[in-house]
């Protein structure tokens, strides 16, 4: 039907053409006829009279052509949109209704999908993403562990290479077009035109840009030639994101050959990197890459590139034209021994060399990339999903009833419309018209509300200084997303109205006003599924809020109250890394004196930030012990530091005071002290390590510093000064008395007077961790709340709506039986039971779904069970009122119906 | 007395306008005349009926038209058969003559 159909285009935009055409055509026609009744005989006058009059009813015919032509279809379409649009107009509440559900359920659902697409499908914005691919270690040495959910686990992989394995790596395989790695990335002191600021950076091998076939949109993209270990004769360089070229440079050319400083080290800015290119970890944006060489000026306290077990180097590769995933791993297999041998720390003993060449390369396509954002994120966004795919449904449902019930209402419109002949196909059109505007309008305003959506979301899930940068810009599927919802909206809000509106019977709507009762049990099931949907939610809400609130008060070991941790960045503020034990110690004691302070030490991390250190120990007098059971978290401090973050000292003492330099001393938590040796009485001043080196001097209360939801690791807590060069970012742990700001404008001026320049200073405290450490959660138990609100409310309102059309349809009965006696009394309550009934029956089917889905909520509840009896009995209360506050309306009317007003009607 | 279009068998108009353009092409006044005077002035079909037919045939693909002169030397739209519209002919034929045939038997053995 191809060739008529453009026939039919054509004849819709040459339709003046069209006219002319049959014009001439007929006039021939008469013309021939004409000649042929005046060659009979007739006069030529009387001759065009009978060959007009034979033409018949002309203009009917020509209009049957006409309309052959042309698209009466689309031509009726305008004159049924404009009558839509019309309705929707006059209607105003119900039209604002309609487009608010729908807009709120769109929204959620587009802010939610487009998080997931840009943290887990969008593929790479590079040259050929399939290509690329992640390379990990794995066949770890058993000795090999990782601290998750409380306990020392052996992992499958490790997903970083030292230096060594990847120039081995680099230099011997044949089944890649290129590899590079970056040593990660976060926030770093970033000096423009002498200005601090914080800034994502990325420390990434020359290679990068060249393997993944970027090319810059101003200046250039920094190549092998830039990145060299030790330093480059030209100084380092630098590319920088299209933000910050925006940010501080106003995307001026002179940007270009700008000198900006990074941690202290100088770096030219060569070029800026596509505006779609945020780095290779999705949920991150890095803002400046430097190459992987500069490394060693930025953290000079590490042998990056010697190293042998300094494993830092994300690596990824990209694969041969032609080469398979699967060719790659068995080439990596067959030259996996020959790396490791050249990798290997030749000073370890035999048995660990033999594991350590034991190990594999893992190849895994990484066309989406992969980043922790992902991994913390991406389990709660797919809950997320679920849930809002409930919200929608819940929308689309009522908006279904809502259109059931106008159609409904205007059936006697109907009824005259058919009657005057319309045709069936043109009803359910005009019913799919109207729904299709208000899903359209719904639709667009949700991708308004989605783009608002996503930056809360964002700014909620960011933890702390590192912040969540998800893309989100639109791209295919997106659209698909959204064409997706909008037709689904379409069909399910539209047809069963569409339908329920064509087969009105005009007899018996304008006989009498009744009828149209058909659709009733339908829509009595959409309102059992709401409020099914209603409690799932509310009960998960409801679980997540107990949860969280169960966390934030759990107890963690540190007494929270009046104590801080403040993290100065004393490098940038000018210190140098040499004079850093010299300015500890005197900050320390300078500090103490202070009188609002009460006590304060240095730690090397604040709880519950992340970044664990693990060892496993040996104890010469326990060989009985596995080594998971010999694995701790070790934890640098000060002397001082139990006093200050408040966790008891059970027995023994304290660390000597840093002046001392002692080493040798170490403390242990309850837990490891009496796992060694039976309590901690005894453990003081027995001995631990390989060579007995440590000595136990006291024991101290257990303290969490992983995650509020595991137990406390056993933890061994040695002085700071045992490592040869100081960590550079130390937090200062303060207890103090009086008010904060006091406390933090003391610091600073410590700070000021020992480094010459304010430094840059995180403050955190315990609870702030905690609840930083809990966004995940946090994020997950307000959008579960907020979603289970919204479903409450439409659901309530829907049983509301629907027990009101009820009553209208029974105002006839509910008159005769008023009149024959029934009090109103008793009519209320049937109104009532019929409601209630319903979401009875509702919240039966929802609390099956729910025992269904009991275990999709298992990973983020603490303390908690998900059966929780009080939780469900309690949504289920408050279901039930929210019923019965919805009957009240629809009762009410039902019971004042007058008999006589009633009778006179009919 | 003449048959009027509205007498005949559905789908019967369709048979006679193509089957009046097999050999060549002509105009609508034509193919009227055509089929009054082929059934030996038994059909008359009337311009309300023939000219939809023939824009609806067009549409179907089975007609295809154009301007041209005829013989008065006036401008004339002339229909022709398409290859698809020459198939449609020669289905319609056998169809029609087997269903001639049927009702002849039938008609004929009472």
């Amino acid at each position: 039907m191809i060739p008529s159909l453009l026939l039919r285009l054509r004849g819709l935009v040459h339709r003046r053409r069209l006219d002319a055409d049959l014009e001439a055509e007929l006039a021939h026609h008469l013309a021939m006829k004409e000649r042929a009744l005046s060659q009979e005989g007739l006069a030529p006058a009387a001759a065009a009279s009978a060959g007009r009059r034979a033409f018949g009813n002309t203009a009917l015919w020509q209009e049957n052509i006409r309309d052959l032509w042309r698209f009466r279809y689309l031509e009726s379409l305008w004159s049924d949109l404009a009558y839509a649009l019309r309705l929707l107009r006059k209607d105003k509440g119900f039209t604002l209704v309609a487009i608010f559900t729908l807009a709120l359920g769109v929204g959620a659902n587009t802010a939610i999908f487009s998080l997931l697409n840009g943290l887990i499908w969008r593929p790479l914005p590079v040259d050929h993403p399939e290509q690329i691919i992640r390379l990990a270690l794995t066949n770890l040495p058993p000795t090999y562990r990782e601290w998750v959910n409380g306990r020392p686990v052996r992992p499958a992989e490790r997903p970083t290479l030292s230096y060594p394995m990847y120039t081995a790596l680099e230099k011997r395989q044949q089944v890649f077009a290129g590899m590079f790695a970056g040593a990660g990335g976060g926030l770093m002191q970033l000096d423009v035109n002498a200005i601090s600021h914080r800034a994502y950076v990325t420390i990434t091998t020359g290679s990068t840009f060249p393997v993944l076939g970027l090319r810059a949109q101003a200046g250039r993209l920094f190549g092998e030639a830039d990145d060299v270990v030790g330093a480059p004769r030209s100084g380092w360089v630098a590319v920088i994101s299209d933000r910050l070229w925006t940010k501080f440079f106003a995307r001026s050319s002179a940007a270009i050959g700008a000198q900006i400083t990074i941690e202290r080290v100088p770096f030219t800015i060569v070029g800026v990197a596509p505006a779609s290119f945020r780095g290779v970890s999705p949920g991150t944006e890095t803002e400046v890459w430097v190459p992987l060489g500069a490394i060693q000026s930025i953290y000079p306290n590490s042998n990056w590139f010697t190293g042998r077990s300094t494993t830092f180097l994300q690596t990824m590769a990209r694969l041969r034209d032609g080469v398979t995933v699967e060719q790659a791993r068995r080439h990596l297999d067959s030259i996996a021994p020959a790396i490791f041998e050249e990798a290997k720390y030749p000073e370890s003993r035999a048995q660990e060399q033999r594991s350590f060449l034991a190990m594999k390369f893992a190849a895994e396509p990484a066309a989406a990339g992969r980043s922790w954002v992902a991994l913390s994120y991406g389990q709660s966004l797919r809950i997320l999903l679920a849930a809002v795919a409930t919200v929608l449904l819940i929308a689309v449902t009522n908006l279904t009833n809502l259109f059931l019930a106008r159609s409904t209402a205007r059936r006697f419109e109907i009824a005259v419309r058919i009657s005057l002949g319309a045709p069936a196909a043109r009803i359910r059109r005009q019913f799919l018209l109207e729904s299709g505007i208000l899903a359209l309008a719904g639709t667009a305003a949700g991708a308004l509300a989605a783009n608002w959506l996503v930056s809360a979301l964002q700014a909620a899930a960011s933890r702390g200084e590192s912040s969540i940068r998800i893309d989100t810009s639109l791209d295919w599927r997106m659209l698909a997303f959204l064409a997706g919802i909008l037709l689904a909206v379409v069909l399910l809000a539209g047809l069963a109205p569409a339908w329920a509106a064509a087969r009105v019977l005009p007899h018996t709507v304008l006989k009498a006003h009744s009828g149209g009762s058909r659709w009733l049990g339908f829509r009595r099931g959409l309102i059992v599924m709401q409020t099914a949907f209603s409690i799932l939610l509310l009960g998960g809400a409801g679980l997540m809020f107990t949860s969280l609130r169960g966390l934030l008060s759990a107890p963690t070991g540190f007494l929270t109250e009046n104590s801080v941790f403040v993290l100065p960045d004393l490098i940038n503020a000018g210190i140098r890394r040499e004079q850093l034990p010299g300015t500890y110690t005197r900050l320390l004691s300078a500090t103490r004196q202070r009188p609002n302070i009460v006590a304060a030490a240095w730690s090397v991390m604040l709880p519950f930030s992340g970044g664990l250190i693990t060892s496993t120990l040996r104890v010469k007098t326990r060989s009985d012990l596995s080594p998971d059971q010999r694995t701790l978290f070790l934890h640098q401090v000060s002397d001082g530091y139990f006093a200050a973050a408040g966790v008891p000292l059970l027995a023994g003492r304290d660390l000597p005071p840093a002046e001392s330099r002692r080493r040798g001393v170490c403390l242990l938590s309850e837990t490891a002290a009496r796992r060694f040796f039976g309590s901690p009485q005894e453990a003081i001043g027995r001995q631990l390590g390989d060579k007995d080196e440590l000595q136990v001097i006291g024991v101290v209360a257990e303290a969490k510093y992983q995650n509020v939801r595991e137990p406390a690791p056993p933890t061994l807590y040695l002085p700071y000064w045992t490592r040869t060069v100081p960590p550079a970012g130390m937090n200062l742990v303060v207890r103090y008395r009086g008010p904060q700001e006091a406390v933090l404008s003391t610091l600073q001026s410590l700070f000021l007077k020992e480094a010459g320049r304010l430094p840059y200073m995180q403050i955190h405290t315990i609870r702030g961790a905690i609840e930083d450490s809990l966004g995940s959660e946090r994020l997950l138990t307000w959008l579960l709340g907020g979603f289970a609100g919204f479903a409450l409310l439409i659901s309530v309102t829907g049983l509301a709506g629907l027990l009101s059309y009820m009553v209208e349809q029974r105002r006839k009965d509910l008159g005769i039986r008023l009149a024959l006696g029934a009090t109103p009394r008793r009519i209320r309550r049937e109104v009532r039971v019929q409601g209630l009934s319903l979401a009875a029956t509702g919240l039966a089917c929802g609390i099956f779904l729910s025992y269904l889905l009991r275990r999709s909520l298992d990973a983020y509840l603490f303390g908690i069970a998900v059966t929780n009896p009080a939780i469900w009995l309690g949504g289920i209360a408050a279901l039930l009122a929210a019923a019965l506050a919805a009957t009240a309306i629809p009762a009410a009317r039902a019971a004042r119906v007058d008999p006589l007003a009633m009778l006179r009607d009919q | 007395m003449a048959l009027r279009d509205n007498e005949l068998l559905p789908g019967t108009l369709d048979l006679l306008i193509l089957q009046s353009v097999e050999n060549g092409p002509a105009h609508g006044y034509a193919i009227m005349e055509a089929i009054w005077s082929r059934s030996g002035e038994l059909f008359r079909v009337e311009e309300g009926a023939l000219y939809p037919a023939l824009h609806r045939l067009q549409l179907k693909g089975w007609l295809a038209a154009e301007w041209g002169a005829s013989e008065a030397n006036r401008k004339a739209k002339y229909y022709r058969l398409t290859p698809a519209g020459r198939r449609q002919l020669r289905e319609e034929r056998q169809r029609w003559s087997r269903l001639a045939l049927g009702m002849s038997r039938i008609l004929e053995s009472s």
